[in-house]
C-alpha cells in the first residue's frame, strides 16, 4: 500500500527531523524504564547511571506492598470504564438524533456542546465538591463516575455527531422507504455502520478519564477510594521519593492506554476527521 | 399498480425560493414518465416529495385515490432507486433485497422465494451472498432495483439511477430498466438530466426548468412540436439551431430573413400555424434542427431558393455522418439552458450546426451552400419564447 | 386529454411568473414531519437531560457561589461583585492570567510547529513509516501525571539526567536546580506540555494532509512551485479547516490546564508558573475562600467563552 505523499518523496531532512524527534521522545521513556528497574543503590547515584548493572523488578512488586496500589487501579478501572460505557451509549443516541433530525432546541444544544468544551474544570470542581458533599457521594466511586460522565458526555456526543454526519443520509432514506421507522432504521441499518466511530469515541473517553487528576484529587480522600493518577501524584511529597517505584507505577498506568491504542488505532484516525474535513 | 396524480405541488423554502412551482401531472396505470431538465431544475426535489423524503409545501399528491401528503415515507408503499444506490453495506445482496419484506414480517419461505425471483429477473443469482462492496457498479444498480421490485409497490421512483455508470453500461441498462418496467407494469417516475435517456425510455417526457413544467408529451411530440424555446433547445442532440429571423410576406410568396440571407418558405407553414400570420415583418425566434440541413451538393432536388451560405468553422467526421459548425449573421438566442453555449466567443452571430451526409466534401474554411428543409421550421414568439401555433 | 390539463397548467404558470404577488403560500407541516421531530427529540433527550443535571446545574451553582463569601458549610454572606472587582484589580491574579496566556500560547505553538512538521515528514514516502509513527505517538499515551513525574525526575538537581547530560558536554559546570529557578521552571513546564501534547496535532495534521488530493500538488509543481511553495499554497490551505478548530480547542485546554504544572512546580518558584487554575485551586482548597475562587473561575470562564465565540465564527455555518 503506497502512502500518499504530501510533498513528493522523502527528503533527507525528513529523516533528520524524525530522528531528532524520536530521540526526544525515547530518551525520557527509556529513562523512565531504566529507573524502574534499578535497585536502591543504583537509583541515587551521582553521576546517574544510565543503565543499571543489576536490573530488578523489585519496584514493580513493592509498589503494591507499600501502597494500596491495587485499590488505585481498581478504582480507576471501575470509574473510567463505567463513565465511558454510559457516556458512549447516550452520546451515540444523541449524536444520531442531532445528525438526522430537525427539532426545536437543536441549534442551542449543539452550541452548548461546543461551549461546554470551554469550561475550565477548575470552575466546576467547586460546585461539584459541594453537590457531592450534600449528596453524600464524596469519596466514592459512584460520585466520581457521575462527575466523569459530566465531562465525557458532551465531548462524546460531539464526536459521534461528527461521525454520523459522514454516514450518507440516503441510507436512512432507503430504509425509510423500505418501511423502517426511526428506531429500526437506527438499530438495524445505521448503528452497525457506526461501530468504528463508537470505538474511537470510547477510546478518547477512556483516555480522558484515565488521565483525569484534579477532580479525583479533590473529590476523594480515603486511600482506598483514590484513582491511579492521584495515587501516583502522591508518591512524591513523601520524605524521600522512591523514584523506581514511581516509575514502575507510571509504567503500570500507561499499559491500559497502550493496549487500547494498539488494538484500535485504525479507527482513531479516520474518525478524527470524519466530520471535520469535507471532501 | 395505480394511477398517480400531482396536483399543483410546490416546494418553497424558508427564504422564498421555489424549487418546485405548482407542478401538475397525471400518470396512467403502468405509465413510464420521465422528468428531465438541467441540473437544479427541481426534478429530484419533486421526486423526493412523491417519496415522502421532502415535505410538500402546497398541493396534493395522489396514488390511486389515496392522498399521500400526510403519510410518512414508510407508509406510502413506493419504492425508490437512488442515484448512489444507497445499499446497506453491511448486508449481503440477499439481505438487501429482502430487507423491505423482512420489515413487513414476511414469512421466511415467502421471503426466500420472492428474493430468488427478483434476483433471477435481474440476473443476480450468483451474487446473492456477496456484499455491495464486492460488486461492480452495474451489479449494485441491479441490487438497488431488486430491492425496489421485490415489494410490488404502487409506484417506482428512480433518481438518475444510471448517471454513475460508464457510457456503454448505461446504454445496456436503459434497455434493461425499460424492459423490467414493462414486464412488471408498475407506474414509474424516472428522473434524469440526460435527454437521450428521456427520449428512449419514457412513454411521456416532462421537461422541467426552474421548478416549472415546460411541456409534457410523448418523446416524438416533444421532438417535432416543442412548445417553447427551452424545450426545443433541450431536446435533441445536437441541439436545435436557434436565431432571430423575420418572416416577410411578399408578392412572390413568403420569405424568411435570417440575418442578411433570404429563403423561400412554402405557404403550408402558415396554414399549419394560423397565428403566424400576425407576426409578418416582426422579429421572431426561428428554429431548425441540424438534421434538417444538408450539403446542397448532396441534395436530390434543386433547393436554390432555400440555401444558406456559410463558412465552415469546425468539422466533426463521425463516420455515419459529418457535423459541421458555422456562423450565421443573425442574432443569437439565449435558450435558457444554463449548460448551453449559445454564443461562442461572444460573437454577435449565431452558432449553428448542420448534419451532413458522409459523402460531403465540405472542409473547414470552405464557403458552402447549405439546404434548409423549410417544411421543418419552428417559430417562437421572441418575447415569451412560446411556440407560435 | 390528460396532456391538455398538464399543458394548460404550463401556460398559466409560465404566464403568471412575472406578475406573481411575491408572497409564498403558507407551507404546512404534515404530521409526518412532526413525528420526525419527536423521534429526533427522543434520541437526544437522555443526553440532554444528563447534561442539564450534570453540567448546567453545577455551572449555575458555581456562578451563584461566586457572589457569596462562603466556606460552603455554614457561612454564606452575600457580597455581590466584590470578589470580581478584587480579583480583577489584584496584581497577583492578573499576573497569573498573563502567565497562563503565555503558557498556553507557547505550548500550542510548539504543538503546531512540531506536529505539522512531523506530519509532513510522515506523509511523504519515508521508510519505516510505521515505526516512526509508533514511537512518535507515545507521549500521548502517557497520563499527564506520569509526564509530570518523568520530567521532574529528569530535572532533578542531584540525580536528574539533564544536569548530567549538560555537564558531560560542558554546557554547565555545576548542577542546576532547574525547577527552583523562575525562568527555567517555566521553560520546563512548557517543554513537558509540548512533549505530552504534540502527537494529537500531529495525527490531525497527518490525516488532513492525506486527504488533500494529490493532483493539487502536481498542478502546483507544474506551475513551478518548489516544495516550500507547495507547502505554503497547497498543504497549509488544505490543513486550515482541521487545524483551525484544533488550535482553538487546544488553546482552551491548555489555558485551563492544571496537572502537569501542579505536579512539577506547584505554581512556584515564587509564583513564576502560577497558572490560573492553580491560583483558583489554592484559593478554594487551601485558603477555603470558595466564593473568591468561584469568582476567579467565572472570570476564566468568561475568557474561555470569548474564545468560544471566536471559534464559532471560524467554523462555517454548514458545519453545524
Amino acid at each position: 500500500m503506497k502512502s500518499k505523499s504530501a510533498i513528493g518523496g522523502a527528503h533527507p531532512l525528513f529523516y533528520l527531523l524524525l530522528g531528532v524527534a524520536c530521540f526526544f521522545v525515547l530518551t525520557p521513556v527509556l529513562w523512565m524504564f531504566s529507573t524502574s528497574i534499578k535497585d536502591e543503590t543504583e537509583l541515587f547515584s551521582d553521576p546517574p547511571i544510565l543503565w543499571p548493572d543489576n536490573p530488578t523488578i523489585a519496584a514493580f512488586i513493592s509498589v503494591f506492598e507499600d501502597y494500596p496500589f491495587a485499590d488505585y487501579i481498581a478504582n480507576s478501572l471501575v470509574v473510567v470504564l463505567s463513565a465511558t460505557v454510559i457516556s458512549l451509549f447516550f452520546s451515540t443516541l444523541a449524536g444520531y438524533g442531532l445528525s438526522r433530525f430537525k427539532f426545536r432546541g437543536r441549534g442551542t444544544f449543539l452550541g452548548f456542546l461546543l461551549l461546554s468544551q470551554m469550561f475550565p474544570s477548575v470552575m466546576l470542581v467547586i460546585p461539584y465538591f459541594k453537590i457531592l458533599q450534600t449528596a453524600g457521594l464524596l469519596d466514592s466511586r459512584l460520585g466520581l463516575t457521575v462527575t466523569y460522565i459530566s465531562f465525557t458526555i458532551p465531548f462524546c456526543t460531539w464526536m459521534m455527531y461528527g461521525y454520523f454526519r459522514s454516514i450518507p443520509r440516503s441510507l436512512d432514506e432507503a430504509a425509510s422507504i423500505d418501511g423502517a421507522g426511526p428506531a429500526r432504521t437506527f438499530f438495524i441499518v445505521i448503528l452497525p455502520l457506526a461501530l468504528p466511530g463508537m470505538v474511537a469515541t470510547s477510546v478518547y473517553a477512556f483516555i480522558t478519564g484515565w488521565n483525569e487528576y484534579l477532580f479525583a484529587l479533590i473529590l476523594t480522600n480515603s486511600e482506598n477510594q483514590k484513582t491511579l493518577p492521584v495515587g501516583i501524584g502522591q508518591l512524591i511529597g513523601q520524605y524521600k521519593v522512591e523514584w523506581n517505584e514511581l516509575m514502575a507505577a507510571s509504567i503500570y498506568s500507561t499499559i491500559p492506554l497502550m493496549v487500547f491504542f494498539l488494538f484500535l488505532q485504525r479507527y482513531l484516525i479516520s474518525s478524527l476527521t470524519a466530520g471535520a474535513v469535507k471532501d | 399498480m395505480a394511477t398517480a396524480r400531482l396536483d399543483k405541488i410546490s416546494k418553497i423554502y424558508d427564504n422564498g425560493f421555489r424549487a418546485v412551482d405548482e407542478l401538475s401531472l397525471e400518470l396512467a396505470d403502468g405509465e413510464f414518465l420521465v422528468l428531465v431538465g438541467p441540473s437544479g431544475c427541481g426534478k429530484s426535489t419533486a421526486l423526493r416529495m412523491i417519496a415522502g423524503l421532502e415535505e410538500v409545501s402546497s398541493g396534493e399528491l395522489y396514488v390511486g385515490d389515496r392522498a399521500l401528503n400526510d403519510l410518512a415515507a414508510m407508509d406510502r408503499n413506493v419504492a425508490m432507486v437512488f442515484q448512489n444506490y444507497a445499499l446497506y453495506p453491511q448486508m449481503t445482496v440477499r439481505q438487501n433485497i429482502g430487507f423491505p419484506l423482512k420489515l413487513r414480517g414476511t414469512s421466511k419461505t415467502d421471503l426466500e422465494a420472492q428474493v430468488s425471483k427478483a434476483a433471477a429477473i435481474l440476473e443476480l443469482t450468483a451474487q446473492l451472498d456477496k456484499k455491495p462492496g464486492q460488486l461492480s457498479g452495474g451489479q449494485r444498480q441491479r441490487v438497488a432495483m431488486g430491492r425496489a421490485i421485490v415489494r410490488r409497490p404502487s409506484l417506482f421512483l428512480m433518481d438518475e439511477p444510471l448517471s454513475n455508470l460508464d457510457a456503454k453500461l448505461r446504454v445496456q441498462m436503459r434497455a434493461d430498466i425499460a424492459g423490467i418496467q414493462k414486464e412488471l407494469g408498475v407506474t414509474t417516475f424516472y428522473v434524469t438530466h440526460d435527454q437521450v435517456e428521456a427520449m428512449t425510455m419514457g412513454h411521456r417526457v416532462a421537461v422541467i426548468k426552474d421548478g416549472i413544467l415546460q411541456q409534457v408529451a410523448p418523446p416524438e411530440e416533444l421532438y417535432a412540436s416543442p412548445r417553447s424555446v427551452f424545450v426545443a433547445a433541450f431536446i435533441g442532440s445536437p441541439s436545435m439551431n436557434l436565431c432571430e429571423g423575420v418572416l416577410h410576406r411578399t408578392e412572390d410568396g413568403l420569405q424568411l430573413q435570417l440575418g442578411d440571407q433570404y429563403l423561400a418558405v412554402p405557404y403550408s407553414v402558415v396554414q399549419s400555424r394560423p397565428n403566424l400570420s400576425r407576426f409578418f415583418g416582426e422579429p421572431l425566434v426561428i428554429g431548425f434542427r441540424p438534421e434538417h440541413l444538408e450539403d446542397a451538393r448532396l441534395t436530390h432536388d434543386d433547393p436554390k431558393d432555400r440555401l444558406l451560405n456559410a463558412t465552415i468553422a469546425v468539422r466533426e467526421a463521425l463516420g455515419a455522418e459529418t457535423l459541421v459548425h458555422f456562423h450565421l449573421n443573425a442574432s443569437p438566442i439565449d435558450s435558457g439552458d444554463p449548460d448551453a453555449l449559445d454564443k461562442l466567443g461572444g460573437h454577435e452571430s449565431s452558432r449553428c450546426t448542420a448534419r451532413f451526409g458522409p459523402a460531403s466534401q465540405a472542409r473547414v474554411g470552405d464557403r458552402v451552400a447549405i439546404a434548409l428543409d423549410t417544411e421543418h421550421l419552428h417559430f417562437f414568439d421572441r418575447k415569451t419564447h412560446f411556440a407560435i401555433t | 386529454m390528460v396532456d391538455d390539463i398538464a399543458n394548460h397548467n404550463i401556460h398559466t404558470t409560465l404566464e403568471r411568473r412575472p406578475e406573481s404577488n411575491g408572497k409564498p403560500p403558507e407551507p404546512r407541516r404534515s404530521p409526518a414531519t412532526a413525528a420526525r421531530a419527536r423521534a429526533g427529540f427522543t434520541f437526544v433527550s437522555p443526553a440532554m437531560l444528563i447534561m442539564l443535571l450534570l453540567v448546567v446545574y453545577p455551572l449555575v451553582y458555581g456562578i451563584i457561589i461566586s457572589f457569596f463569601d462562603t466556606n460552603l458549610l455554614n457561612r454564606w454572606d452575600f457580597v455581590g461583585f466584590k470578589f470580581f472587582n478584587q480579583s480583577l484589580s489584584d496584581p497577583g491574579f492578573v499576573k497569573s492570567l498573563v502567565i497562563t496566556v503565555v503558557y498556553a500560547l507557547l505550548v500550542v505553538s510548539g504543538h503546531l510547529i512540531i506536529g505539522v512538521s512531523l506530519a509532513v515528514a510522515l506523509a511523504s514516502d519515508v521508510k519505516f513509516n510505521v515505526l516512526w509513527r509508533a514511537i512518535l505517538i507515545l507521549p500521548w499515551l502517557f497520563p499527564e501525571v506520569v509526564v509530570a513525574m518523568i520530567f521532574r525526575w529528569i530535572f532533578d538537581p542531584l540525580f536528574g539526567i539533564l544536569n548530567y547530560a549538560f555537564q558531560s558536554i560542558g554546557v554547565i559546570s555545576t548542577q542546576i536546580a532547574w525547577l527552583d529557578h523562575p525562568t527555567w521552571a517555566f521553560v520546563a513546564i512548557t517543554g513537558a506540555a509540548i512533549w505530552k501534547g504534540y502527537p494529537l496535532v500531529m495525527l490531525l495534521a497527518l490525516a488532513g494532509l492525506q486527504s488533500i488530493p494529490r493532483d493539487r500538488y502536481e498542478a502546483a509543481a507544474l506551475d513551478g512551485a518548489n516544495r516550500f511553495l507547495q507547502f505554503r499554497y497547497v498543504s497549509l490551505p488544505g490543513l486550515a479547516p482541521i487545524l483551525g478548530v484544533a488550535v482553538i480547542l487546544e488553546f482552551v485546554w491548555w489555558f485551563k490546564h492544571f496537572t502537569i504544572v501542579w505536579l512539577m512546580t506547584k505554581g512556584g518558584p515564587v509564583g513564576a508558573t502560577n497558572v490560573v487554575s492553580i491560583d483558583i485551586y489554592r484559593t478554594a482548597f487551601q485558603s477555603f475562600d470558595f466564593g473568591r475562587a468561584a469568582a476567579m473561575a467565572v472570570i476564566v470562564l468568561i475568557i474561555c467563552i470569548i474564545f468560544a465565540v471566536v471559534y464559532r465564527r471560524m467554523v462555517p455555518d454548514d458545519e453545524i
